[in-house]
């Protein structure tokens, strides 16, 4: 049996996600009525601020938890957070630290804990090389490219209008180029959650031996493979889920 | 997504780094029609916040 916490009055995040799960994307028919929300900070009954870690796995799974064949994301299987009282197994009840507001806290565990694991555990990026992100204005790319400039990363993004590229630069980008430009340089990796539209660029920008790091595919999930310059350049391709349920046509 | 560990990871790095991602919208939770409206129409820029009172 599992430890389940219980928290009140949190606060909750929502991305594009939950429309799609409104329209009944990513999750089975016989699992209404669902309680929308993945995100969410909540206090303990002990007083304990928590973030809530949307990835339930099996009581019995040890190890990364995503990997779990039966592990269930929060909404799924359980009832999500759009509610007064929530209830997670304990492990999912993440302390939220010291000077992190609730309402900040609240947007940590989708966009930004994808955006996370592909930039310091998937890409093996370094400080000081360059990364590209194709997509300004996305939740995982706005938090990809954060991280990055935090982190020491060279940050480039490809944009498609002045706004959504003015956005990239606010929030630390370092240049910003229109989808599809020549860059001024190959990069060490690039973070792809576009896919048809944007994924032979990817490939050409990537330096010999470089990284695409992959986690959705909104323009679409096949395009060309170019598989001459995959293997010639020895690239690695390295998916990456983000939140959405397998049918969903965003990931 | 990711790990317990990534996103406890995650909390820390944000807290010591200084980083904050951009809320767009914070409202109460009696007011979520209004944010899902907002957010499909795509006036918001940044993150919606819904908080219980």
């Amino acid at each position: 049996m599992v430890n389940w916490s219980f928290m009140r009055r949190p606060s909750r995040s929502e991305g594009r996600l939950r429309l799609w799960t409104l329209r009944g994307v990513g999750i089975k028919a016989e699992r209404f009525p669902m309680i929308l929300g993945m995100d969410g900070v909540g206090t303990l009954y002990d007083g304990t601020q928590v973030v809530v870690h949307p990835v339930v796995s099996d009581p019995a799974w040890t190890g990364d938890e995503t990997l779990d064949p039966r592990r269930t994301l929060l909404t799924e299987l359980h009832q999500g957070t759009f509610a007064d009282y929530v209830v997670v197994p304990a492990r999912n009840a993440v302390p939220l630290p010291d000077g992190v507001s609730a309402a900040h806290g609240a947007v940590m565990g989708t966009a930004w804990l994808t955006a996370y694991r592909m930039l310091f555990t998937k890409s093996g990026l370094r400080p000081g090389q360059t990364m590209l992100v194709q997509g300004a204005s996305g939740g995982v790319s706005t938090a990809l490219v954060q991280l990055g400039r935090a982190a020491g990363m060279t940050v480039w993004v490809t944009g498609r209008s002045e706004e959504k590229r003015a956005l990239a630069e606010k929030l630390g980008a370092h240049r910003v180029f229109p989808t599809g430009a020549k860059l001024p340089s190959r990069v060490d990796a690039v973070f792809e959650s576009v896919g048809e539209a944007t994924w032979g660029h990817s490939l050409r920008a990537l330096r010999p031996g470089g990284a695409v790091i992959v986690c959705g595919s909104t323009s679409g999930p096949n395009p060309g493979a170019d598989l001459q310059r995959v293997f010639f350049l020895q690239l690695r391709v390295e998916g990456s889920r983000w939140a959405p349920g397998r049918n969903s046509p965003i990931c | 997504m990711g790990t317990r560990q990534e996103l406890a990871d995650l909390l820390t790095f944000v807290a010591q780094s200084g980083i904050r991602p951009q809320i767009g919208l914070d409202v109460p939770m009696r007011d979520a029609e209004t944010a899902f409206r907002a957010m499909e129409a795509g006036e918001t820029t940044g993150k919606i916040v819904l908080t219980a009172t």
